[in-house]
């Protein structure tokens, strides 16, 4: 697995994130992921975060190409050959709900995970006050994708995550 | 019978509908609602014979509206579908009313086995 783990930030093993992301990748996207090689977020990317408050308060983030971010569309609507491609605010809606699934499962798998916030998006790779905890670079046919685990502030005493968040 | 569906995503609305199909529940007539105070307000205009709601949602969170259905007396069916799944999170739903929690990421076999007992 391509995971890059932090000593001592994350409380969770990154292998059990992955497993997470199996199973989302299964459900959601009707597809089974493999580990790819990391790959540095690009300006264009598509992210999608959100916040975990508790013992262990932290940022999911999400990041993916735009062509990659259109296929979780056109997967998460069941759309398929010649059908027309999802409204952008379709896309953005899918790549948020990912992300919040993904946050809500690791928010069972840190150590009292006591509130999950509202997915957002953004530009690019996000910049977070906080200690990157663990990566996952994830792969599947034609598409790639990245996903950081931050241990931040508790979510009530700062805005973790800078750019220009659009809030859900 | 009718479902009504409360998630904020367009997109897992569309994939609850979807579910519902795949696990042989088909044919039901389902209204959607975008957050929780939505839910609440259709509750009362579509009376629906079961609810199926997110958790996390803006304006009104899940668990705040199955509170405020259960304080205006609805006894209407409510069960959670949502990414959050802890054992608190599960003891607050049941002792707040609701019926079961389908944690996402969900599998049709899941929907089955939460719904049966309600939809037969």
């Amino acid at each position: 697995m391509s995971a890059a783990q932090v000593a001592g930030a994350a409380p969770v093993a990154m292998d059990h994130v992955w497993n997470v992301v199996e199973a989302v990748w299964e459900s959601l996207l009707g597809c089974w992921p493999a580990p790819a090689e990391p790959v540095d977020v690009q300006e264009d990317w598509v992210t999608a975060v959100i916040t975990v408050d508790g013992d262990w308060p932290g940022v999911v983030a999400l990041s993916c190409p735009p062509p990659t971010a259109l296929h979780v569309g056109r997967a998460m609507l069941d759309l398929t050959g010649d059908e027309p491609d999802p409204e952008p605010d379709d896309v953005d809606d899918a790549v948020r709900e990912v992300v919040n699934v993904l946050g809500g499962n690791v928010k069972a798998l840190v150590p009292g995970g006591r509130a999950l916030g509202l997915p957002a998006l953004l530009s690019g790779a996000p910049v977070v006050d906080g200690e990157l905890a663990g990566e996952l670079f994830i792969g599947w046919p034609g598409h790639v994708a990245r996903l950081g685990l931050w241990h931040t502030g508790p979510a009530d005493q700062l805005l973790p995550i800078h750019q220009h968040t659009e809030q859900k | 019978m009718k479902i009504l569906i409360a998630d904020d995503s367009r997109v897992m609305r569309q994939i609850v509908v979807r579910t519902l199909r795949q696990s042989g529940y088909d044919g039901h007539d389902v209204v959607e609602a975008v957050d929780g105070a939505d839910a609440l307000a259709k509750v009362g205009s579509e009376t629906p014979d079961l609810v199926l709601s997110d958790w996390n949602m803006p304006n009104m969170t899940g668990i705040e509206f199955l509170r405020a259905l259960r304080a205006g007396g609805s006894q209407v069916p409510f069960g959670f579908v949502t990414s959050e799944g802890s054992d608190d999170m599960r003891d607050v739903a049941q002792s707040a009313g609701a019926l079961f929690v389908i944690v996402k990421p969900f599998t049709p076999e899941a929907f089955q086995d939460a719904l049966s007992p309600v939809l037969g």
